[in-house]
């Protein structure tokens, strides 16, 4: 997928996205208003129905205004005109929402003119458990100097109101499912991109490191075509030397390659055993001495704890020591300076390996583990490799139940950390 | 007169052999390791052609070429490469060199004088890709 057609896909599909999230708040918003106008007309019908009770309760003339105040959102207020018993009050709001099916709880006060104050009472559906508090209702400040009133409070209002609406929050929760699938299924395209344009770099890169050695056969085949080359013995021999040599480098290579798909395929094998960290580093420092003979011993060991006792694969450890060495030899341009240093911490033995390399940036902190990621030089082709070795670090260090941390900045060296359990 | 050749490719063994093929055919060879060295050898001396290669350590052939350029129009530039991408190709052509040719390859050389420049040109002819 080309990178214009896979920006409108991502617009296209945000665009539609943000379109649906609109119109479904939209939707959802006006039901809501819809269900709450509804709620407020019932309350306020009960409500007036229970003042009229109340009026001829106490034989007096139903008032010609509407006795109904709605305060707040959740709070009525009832002008009367004359006391009421409690009890005989919840027994008539009780009846009147109930012919209404309204099913919200409800707190009620009565004002007590004596007072000055609201007594309140609450009421849980049927009326089971009741509770005096004292001003827990507010005061209606544009109550009428001497009147009597009783206010209605609904605690739990909006929960009620959210709880009816049971289809709404289906199709919202389908529409946010929709949108965890747009979003997870564009995360796992640019990863596939990423991956396939990690694949394209390695096998320019791997094209590159077989061309090489390949031309360098053609080229000495062909001098050896030519049969004068037999009364030149010294030429002979160079020539089949160099085809021996670029034959050995292109069975590493394909070896390399093939380890790599190994490792790719099934878990690390690994033949555990009690281990000293300290022997493994020497081995895989004298390792990289025989085999990088220009670089001489300018790695340094800092090796401090006594104990150093890790249950480890012996080869596979190994190997790890001798990938972080040969990159801190490899990535370097002045004269590679390199400290091994391990300590013990609660249980936990750290080794660190820390160079004065070129560094990585920030940003390719993470990347440096992925498979086959190099860091790109463009066309300048300082260091050969294939983008595996710290892959193959981290994921020995892993199956060792272990862990690897890198702290480096361009220019400035890299310190690797590796965490191992103490055996 | 022999004809001078600047001969920059990293890998040894290969810059050996065409150097040496080369040397065969009586070519004066000057082999360098990486673009830098190369660069400044190409300032000290005067060639009569470039054989580049283009992933190299610290500077890359397209950069050497666009380099040579500045100094010389006329040189004529061969880039040997592993990369073989069209994009690659036409990045090599504008960066001023005069041929392109993708690795694996065999050197036939054939001395060819060409009229305008009064150098010679050797042919090096790619063969079929693996």
């Amino acid at each position: 997928m080309s990178r214009l057609t896979l920006r409108i896909v991502i617009v296209l599909a945000g665009l539609s996205i943000a379109g649906i999230t609109f119109t479904q708040v939209y939707w959802v918003r006006k039901a809501f208003d819809i269900r709450e106008n509804q709620f407020y007309r019932d309350v306020n019908a009960a409500l007036v129905n229970v003042a009229n009770r109340v009026f001829e309760i106490n034989k007096t003339p139903s008032s010609a205004n509407n006795p109904v105040t709605q305060v707040s959102t959740n709070y009525f207020v009832v002008t009367i005109n004359g006391p009421i018993d409690a009890s005989l009050l919840e027994f008539l709001i009780e009846t009147e929402f109930e012919k209404r099916s309204i099913k919200a709880d409800f707190e009620y006060g009565v004002y007590d003119c004596i007072y000055k104050c609201m007594a309140r009472d609450t009421d849980g559906q049927a009326g089971n458990t009741r509770l005096v508090n004292q001003a827990a209702l507010p005061h209606w400040d544009n109550a009428p100097m001497d009147g009597y009133y009783f206010g209605v409070q609904f605690p739990k209002r909006e929960a009620n109101l959210v709880s009816q609406m049971g289809i709404w929050m289906f199709s919202s929760a389908v529409n946010l499912v929709v949108i965890f699938f747009f979003v997870y299924t564009l995360f796992v395209i640019l990863k596939q991109r990423r991956l396939s344009e990690i694949q394209r770099d390695f096998i320019n890169n791997m094209t590159h490191e077989f061309k090489t050695p390949i031309s360098t056969i053609a080229i000495s085949a062909e001098v050896l075509k030519d049969p004068s080359i037999v009364n030149k013995p010294e030429r002979l021999l160079t020539y089949t030397t160099i085809i021996q040599n670029e034959n050995n480098r292109l069975k590493q290579q394909v070896e390399r390659v093939l380890q790599m798909a190994r490792l790719d395929r099934e878990e690390i094998k690994l033949k555990k055993e009690v281990l000293d960290v300290h022997d493994i580093i020497n081995e895989a420092v004298k390792n990289i001495s025989i085999s990088k003979t220009s670089s001489e011993s300018n790695i340094e060991l800092k090796l401090d704890t006594s104990a150093a006792q890790v249950n480890a694969d012996k080869l596979h450890l190994t190997n790890v020591f001798f990938n972080l060495l040969d990159n801190a030899l490899k990535y370097c341009k002045e004269t590679p300076r390199i400290v091994i240093s391990t300590t013990k911490l609660n249980d936990l033995l750290h080794i660190t390996v820390k160079d004065n390399g070129i560094g990585i940036s920030p940003e390719n902190h993470k990347k440096v583990f992925q498979k086959f990621f190099r860091v790109s030089t463009g066309n300048i082709h300082d260091v050969k490799g294939f983008g595996i070795g710290l892959n193959y670090v981290k994921l020995v260090v892993e199956s060792h139940k272990g862990k690897i941390n890198l702290a480096s900045e361009l220019g400035k060296g890299s310190t690797f950390t590796l965490i191992f359990p103490v055996a | 007169m022999n004809t001078k050749i600047l001969l920059v490719e990293d890998d040894p063994s290969l810059g050996f052999v065409i150097k040496d093929n080369l040397e065969m055919k009586g070519y004066q060879v000057t082999l360098c390791n990486d673009g830098e060295s190369g660069e400044t050898t190409f300032h000290q001396n005067t060639f009569d052609l470039c054989i580049l290669d283009v992933m190299m350590p610290r500077k890359d052939g397209f950069t050497v070429a666009r380099n040579i350029r500045k100094k010389d129009q006329q040189v004529p530039i061969l880039f040997v490469t592993a990369k073989s991408m069209l994009e690659d190709k036409v990045e090599g052509f504008s960066a001023g060199g005069d041929d392109y040719i993708t690795k694996p390859f065999s050197v036939v050389p054939t001395a060819k004088k060409t009229s305008t420049q009064s150098s010679s040109l050797v042919n090096l002819n790619s063969t079929a890709a693996i």
